[in-house]
């Protein structure tokens, strides 16, 4: 997922002290919200749009599903355009909000710096962006909080290795995108950092290995080049943007009779990790962005925009460490899926 | 009485054939247009309105800007494959330069870099001699990584340079004035010039065409350097729309540039094509989407009902094609 999300100096600061004093307690967060229903009926007669990541990403038609089912119960109208994960797309999206006269949208575009643009030729109405900046006209900010996400399964995968094998690793392999820029470093620079706190400041030191492999195709390559340089080791992390870089990760490791030796954790907690995440013993822990529940923020606050209530610019998810064994308390659906 | 009704029924279906060719190649494109204006009016209460118009054609400006180059080397039985990832290229420079150095300089060197990608396209198709899909195949993947590379991955804002994108003079968008520009010298001369004679010549029969003394060579070179040039001015078009550089702004354009070429009737084997006809093509494509996402069709039959009509739109110029080529 593209997200984009500012770094707050109260988080980093948070973080820093964390570091230092080497506690595992998470960062306070500021900006986090709870999930509500919309009051049936608080949409009626109100015509909301949204512009979609891509509905062909999982992500994003799990963010799109359920912003349609909470408008629905809302009684709202919502026209949805899907951006195809294009600038210009979007820029079409919002010229026909215009014409079709939303009176607030929601956008999840991936282009932060064409926010302008796409602000100026949609409508003025009230914007709230999803993952990704949308200024000058979004109201509101809601989504990941990616520095934060990537704490969450760093500080668990210290927890493990703190109880497990009393921090000793042998490397800490980063699988990354670099095409994402800004999420990158704050999704992977969160996961040092949480393992740290527990584990103590500069405890990755030179075992660190950055490798550019965000999606399931490079990991699969590039882990089994990695593992090949690692012959003797034997507890090596693994930490990966999303959880299809760990999917990857898992499948070399398995190809070359090793999956026994790495320790995982991933972003996303998506429907289609949940079997993985409870059948892999060695992953260890997935951060949970909750695209399912996204219409729960989303509809109700921008609702209340419509009507001149005042909401929180930042409407951050609550993001939690899902391992195999709080999988089905969190996900129920889970259950039946990988029972 | 027998002999002048059989007489007459003869006569009348010579006249029917004679009308059948009378028929311009574009009219079934025309006709599947206006059917669908047609339903898109009845269906959506937003269609028929002159904004939606303007949205329709200001969307299919930047692809169309592409277009006209490449139905040339379509029709001289070439293609191009990187102007998508070059469109992205002269997108990033262009916000690259016009952040340090200002609009002119910014332009410039959009404009340079399409000259010289066209010349190194040219170059490796006509005097290496390897073959065009192979060629501007490997500029795609090159062309997005330099995309990737300028900005590090990132996009890169731009600031006071809308103007090109967003401009309306006489409440017209200016990249629909830079389009119908592009259309009408391309029309012309396709029609009317040795240049363009000379391109349907090559895509015909590039055998004959040397052997009548046309330099094939430098008539595609000159083609990949209109191609490569229009893509530079296509990504400068959208890159100041949305105010930014996106090294992921042009991925997918070449195949957007294709179907709308191919739907209007060129064939990729070259020596058959219109300007006229790939407008219309181009009309089709940016109607269709325009109209299912008025619709709120769900994105995923949006996809299925494009391909479709691509594949019925195209039998059916292929059956028509046929019918009257059996009837001659």
């Amino acid at each position: 997922m593209k997200a984009f999300s500012k770094f707050r100096a109260g988080a980093i600061t948070a973080v820093a002290i964390a570091a230092l004093v080497g506690t595992s307690v998470l960062p306070a967060n500021a900006g986090q919200v709870d999930f509500r229903k919309p009051v049936p009926g608080s949409g009626k007669g109100i015509t909301i749009g949204f512009i979609g990541l891509a509905d062909s990403i999982g992500f994003g038609k799990d963010v799109h599903d359920s912003i349609a089912r909470e408008a629905k119960a809302a009684g709202a109208k919502l026209v949805f355009c899907d951006s195809k994960l294009d600038a210009a797309t979007a820029l079409n999206c919002a010229k026909t909000f215009k014409l079709k006269h939303v009176q607030g949208y929601l956008n999840f575009q991936p282009v932060s710096s064409a926010s302008a643009a796409i602000c100026k030729a949609g409508p003025q109405v009230p914007v709230i962006s999803i993952d990704i900046e949308q200024d000058p006209c979004q109201a509101a900010f809601m989504g990941a909080d990616n520095s934060y996400a990537g704490q969450v399964s760093g500080i668990a995968l210290g927890n493990y290795f703190k109880k497990n094998f009393n921090c000793q690793f042998d490397s800490f392999i980063s699988l990354e995108d670099y095409g994402v820029g800004l999420v990158n470093e704050a999704r992977m620079g969160g996961y040092r950092s949480g393992f740290e706190s527990v584990c103590g400041a500069g405890s990755i030191g030179d075992k660190l290995i950055k490798i550019d492999a965000g999606r399931l195709e490079p990991a699969l390559a590039k882990m089994k080049d990695a593992l090949t340089t690692l012959p003797n080791a034997h507890h090596i992390i693994v930490v990966a943007i999303n959880d299809e870089g760990i999917q990857g990760a898992f499948s070399a490791a398995k190809a070359v009779g090793r999956a026994g030796d790495i320790y995982a954790a991933g972003q996303g907690a998506s429907a289609s990790a949940w079997c993985d995440i409870k059948n892999t013993p060695n992953w260890i822990a997935d951060t949970a962005y909750f695209p399912e529940r996204y219409g729960e923020i989303g509809v109700p606050y921008l609702l209340d925009l419509i009507k001149g209530k005042k909401v929180p610019f930042h409407l951050n998810i609550k993001h939690v460490a899902i391992n195999a064994g709080n999988l089905f308390t969190i996900f129920p659906a889970a259950k039946s899926k990988c029972a | 009485m027998v002999k002048l009704k059989a007489g007459s029924t003869q006569s009348s279906g010579e006249g029917g054939v004679k009308r059948l060719r009378k028929i311009p190649d574009s009219a079934p494109l025309v006709g599947v247009l206006l059917l669908m204006m047609i339903i898109f009016s009845v269906t959506s209460e937003y269609f028929f309105q002159l904004d939606n118009f303007k949205n329709v054609l200001a969307n299919a400006a930047v692809t169309g800007i592409v277009c006209i180059p490449s139905t040339l080397l379509i029709i001289s039985g070439q293609i191009d494959l990187s102007v998508g990832s070059a469109a992205a290229v002269s997108g990033m420079l262009l916000a690259q330069v016009v952040n340090h150095h200002g609009v002119p300089l910014g332009l410039l060197s959009a404009l340079i870099f399409g000259l010289v990608l066209g010349c190194f396209n040219g170059f490796i198709v006509t005097v290496i001699g390897v073959n065009a899909l192979i060629t501007t195949l490997g500029g795609l993947g090159f062309l997005y990584g330099v995309a990737l590379l300028i900005g590090n991955g990132q996009t890169l804002g731009m600031k006071n340079f809308e103007w090109l994108g967003t401009a309306q003079p006489a409440d017209i968008p200016l990249p629909i004035l830079i389009f119908a520009g592009l259309a009408i010298a391309g029309s012309i001369t396709l029609r009317y010039t040795t240049f363009g004679r000379s391109i349907y010549a090559i895509g015909s029969n590039p055998n004959a065409a040397r052997v009548v003394g046309i330099r094939s060579k430098r008539v595609i070179f000159q083609t990949f350097i209109l191609s490569s040039v229009s893509a530079a001015l296509a990504g400068s078009v959208l890159a100041s729309q949305l105010s930014s550089g996106d090294p992921n702004a042009g991925l997918g354009l070449e195949l957007q540039v294709v179907t709308a070429i191919v739907l209007g009737g060129a064939s990729l084997a070259g020596g058959r094509g219109s300007i006229f006809g790939t407008v219309l093509g181009l009309l089709i494509v940016g109607v269709l989407n325009n109209g299912l996402i008025l619709l709120d069709v769900p994105t995923f039959w949006q996809r299925i009902a494009q391909g479709l009509m691509l594949i019925i739109a195209v039998s059916f110029d292929s059956i028509r094609a046929k019918l009257n080529q059996s009837r001659s």
